[in-house]
């Protein structure tokens, strides 16, 4: 009996044990998003104060909250305001040395942590000793050198072109987003001399700036674009086409279209039936034998809308 | 004294467009879900609605209808990172008065509360 008992003990403690664990983590991730709102509300009511700020403000700020929420509280307010209140919020995160701990933590550590405390620093405003520490760490790994290159560009954005162009790899498409979000909180950026520049790269983000915008006075540079078959910016191209309702059965888009491979193509049709291009259009791209199954997915797409 | 609801499912930025709108002559309700949203604004008279949902107006839910009750028509402010035409365009056919891109300003989010 005795054993009977100690064989059913794992069976029961186990998912005891995992749902005490879960709600633990739970409850502190409540309470720690709570203490952030909280911080979050300080810091906007100091620098939104119509007073100057003093110095014994701010410490009172950081003697009431852990590094961990001043940190993030002041990275996520940094990332959603611009204007004179940068200002003061630099002032904050200076006299409560958050970038302090973050270079520290930079200079301490290797990988992932300092590419971290990287992606941390390109996002503080106004504080050019970024420049310095992310300049060092151009040349090291992948990760490491992209988000020192985004902190320099935080820091010196009037030369966001020159770093880019020093990149050795090419962007994937959510390092361009980062990047192009990163350009554009430091001042406006244009689409033109990025799609016509040489570098593939300052490309790949024209056209997520594009994308983004729906910028149809584009359309011209992306058909351009779409004749460089090899390239994986012709693809992105097609699409960002798709995305601003443009021709895509132009002759460009048509010897594009016959070198992709099948699983490519059929992406490519999915995505123009979704963004409402007619059969007549979409077939223009196809042979006969893939023409029937296009028909018949659009019309069931189209029955999908109708029925829901 | 204008009243104003604040609309998102992130208490982060809940917070960040209290702290902005306190002492602008204000009160401030907050709220996290749709459902709460809709049960409020039929409930009780508001000046203002800030939200950060987009989805709500674009999904065909008449959320509008919901939120402008026969007599009355408050303001709705929608903030968001989307920059593309066609839902800013959207968005202003659906009857929102102001769309925001993030980031904003908090200077001249306050003129706009206060006017």
């Amino acid at each position: 009996m005795s054993l009977f008992i100690y064989s059913l003990l794992p069976l029961v403690a186990t998912p005891c044990i995992v749902l005490v664990a879960q709600t633990a983590v739970h409850l502190h991730n409540r309470r720690s998003d709570a203490l952030r709102a909280k911080c979050i509300g300080d810091i906007i009511s100091l620098i939104c104060a119509p007073h100057e700020l003093h110095d014994s403000d701010i410490e009172h700020l950081h003697r009431r909250y852990p590094y961990s929420v001043l940190r993030d509280a002041t990275l996520f307010v940094a990332d959603n305001i611009y204007g004179d209140e940068l200002y003061r919020l630099a002032s904050i995160i200076e006299i409560c040395g958050v970038d302090y701990h973050l270079i520290r933590t930079l200079q301490r550590h290797h990988g992932t942590r300092r590419a971290k405390a990287l992606k941390h620093l390109s996002h503080l405003p106004l504080t050019p000793a970024i420049f310095e520490v992310a300049e060092g760490h151009i040349d090291e790994e992948r990760h490491i050198s992209f988000y020192a290159t985004a902190a320099l560009i935080a820091s010196r954005p009037e030369h966001a072109v020159r770093y880019i162009t020093r990149l050795r790899y090419d962007l994937s498409l959510y390092e361009a987003a980062w990047l192009v979000e990163l350009m554009r909180r430091r001042g406006s950026i244009a689409y033109t001399p990025l799609l016509n520049s040489e570098n593939r790269n300052l490309q790949l983000l024209g056209i997520y700036v594009v994308a983004s915008l729906t910028a149809v006075d584009a359309e011209p540079t992306l058909q351009h674009l779409l004749s460089d078959t090899e390239s994986h910016l012709a693809l992105h191209s097609l699409y960002t086409l798709c995305a601003l309702r443009g021709n895509i059965t132009s002759g460009n888009a048509k010897r594009l279209f016959e070198v992709l491979e099948p699983h490519h193509r059929k992406a490519f049709i999915r995505h123009a039936v979704q963004s409402c291009y007619s059969s007549l259009a979409c077939s223009a791209l196809l042979d006969s034998d893939e023409q029937t199954s296009l028909l018949n997915r659009i019309n069931s797409y189209k029955c999908r809308i109708v029925c829901n | 004294m204008k009243s104003i609801i604040i609309h998102s499912s992130k208490g982060e930025f809940r917070a960040l467009l209290r702290g902005v709108a306190a002492n602008c002559s204000t009160t401030i309700c907050e709220v996290s879900t749709r459902e709460e949203l809709f049960s409020l604004c039929e409930a009780n008279r508001f000046d203002m609605l800030l939200t950060d949902d987009i989805r709500m107006f674009m999904n065909g839910s008449q959320a509008m209808q919901r939120i402008r009750p026969a007599t009355m028509r408050p303001q709705v402010f929608v903030f968001a990172h989307d920059l593309s035409e066609d839902t800013i365009v959207a968005l202003l056919e659906m009857g929102v008065n102001q769309f925001i891109t993030l980031p904003l300003s908090p200077t001249r989010l306050r003129r706009k509360l206060t006017k």
